[in-house]
């Protein structure tokens, strides 16, 4: 924790906030200067700037939260579509030394601009940027095959075990939110 | 239904691959918004987070930090945003979930900045009511742990990295 920073004592509880969550290692309270209404800001209990630096359990238990905060936001506010946003550094919109995750219920005609434009890039240096970045990819990730094409999914293979989950899905969906409405937007 | 990132996902189109496994795929965005602009999904064609087996979100919330990481060093980007969207409003362009990693310049033209709202006490009151619901929500101690993969051990790399990360950081006021 560092006694200077603002969302650590957020996070403690030593400066008060309106928390919706918490358990041992994250705290998602309502921002009080929101994007819109019911704005969460998804704290870390320890202080890290970026996301970068979480550990692998934090960034998995964040990954957790995160599904849940999704879920919670689509039964309850029914909102008609969330960002997810976090910004590490200035340049990308960082305010504050503290990783922020950023949960944003949106409503069409909200007035926000989340979306991502399409910019032209130079193909021949993108090649020769992923020849250089491979070295370091297979370095991270030394099982995955470069040169191979994706493969699909593959297919389960028991048809009753499917059978079966798409009913426990249908189940989940009659008692909250129908998230096929969600897809449905697409169509 | 045909889907665009399905046809990623299942090789259809060939994209440069940045990590890969069973359940899901990276790939540098064939839309970037920026140089170097990573996406991260699942193979099978979900939608939205609450569709997506935790385990499988957890792998692609990993996967996108690494990325982030590496990619930032190699285009010296001073920054990064993860982003998820999801529905039309938000940005979401396909019925099929992804993380977004995108590098970021000072005055590389993008902006996801948001302007604030004031939201009256009594408002911030009932949604507080609202949201404060969650006990189910506690996210359990994982009962078994996952398998870790061999490629995220890679400390060292990692580190270099972070180092990097934080170097450009040390301007945040």
């Amino acid at each position: 924790m560092d006694q200077q920073c603002i969302f650590c004592g957020i996070a403690s509880g030593s400066i008060p906030s309106k928390k919706i969550y918490e358990d041992d290692k994250v705290v998602a309270v309502l921002d009080i200067y929101p994007a819109n209404p019911a704005h969460l800001l998804i704290l870390t209990k320890n202080h890290y700037a970026i996301f970068n630096q979480l550990p692998k359990e934090e960034v998995e238990h964040l990954a957790a939260i995160c599904k849940r905060i999704s879920e919670l936001f689509f039964r309850v506010l029914r909102p008609e579509g969330i960002n997810f946003f976090i910004a590490n550094g200035p340049a990308a919109g960082q305010k504050a030394p503290h990783m922020i995750l950023h949960a944003i219920p949106r409503f069409s005609g909200d007035g926000l601009h989340f979306d991502i434009p399409v910019n032209p890039q130079d193909e021949k240096e993108l090649d020769a940027f992923y020849e250089r970045l491979k070295k370091t990819l297979k370095d991270y990730f030394p099982d995955v095959d470069f040169e191979a094409q994706a493969e699909a999914p593959k297919e389960k293979e028991g048809k009753e075990e499917e059978q079966e989950e798409a009913k426990d899905e249908k189940k989940n969906n009659d008692k909250d939110v129908n998230l096929d409405e969600i897809t449905e937007m697409f169509s | 239904m045909t889907c665009e990132i399905c046809d990623y996902a299942s090789g259809k189109v060939k994209l440069k691959k940045l990590y890969e496994d069973e359940e899901i795929l990276a790939v540098f965005s064939p839309k970037p918004a920026a140089f170097g602009h990573a996406i991260v999904f699942p193979k099978k064609h979900l939608a939205i987070l609450p569709q997506i087996p935790e385990e499988v979100v957890k792998k692609m919330f990993i996967v996108a930090q690494q990325l982030s990481g590496m990619i930032f060093e190699a285009v010296g980007a001073e920054g990064t945003n993860i982003m998820i969207s999801e529905g039309v409003p938000a940005g979401q362009k396909h019925a099929h979930a992804m993380v977004h990693v995108i590098p970021r310049k000072k005055d590389d033209g993008l902006s996801f900045e948001w302007p604030q709202k004031q939201i009256p006490e009594d408002s911030m009151a009932k949604i507080y009511e609202l949201l404060k619901v969650p006990q189910e929500m506690k996210v359990e101690k994982p009962s078994e742990v996952p398998k870790e993969p061999e490629t995220l051990k890679k400390e060292g790399v990692k580190e270099k990295v972070k180092d990097y990360l934080l170097r450009q950081l040390r301007r945040i006021p």
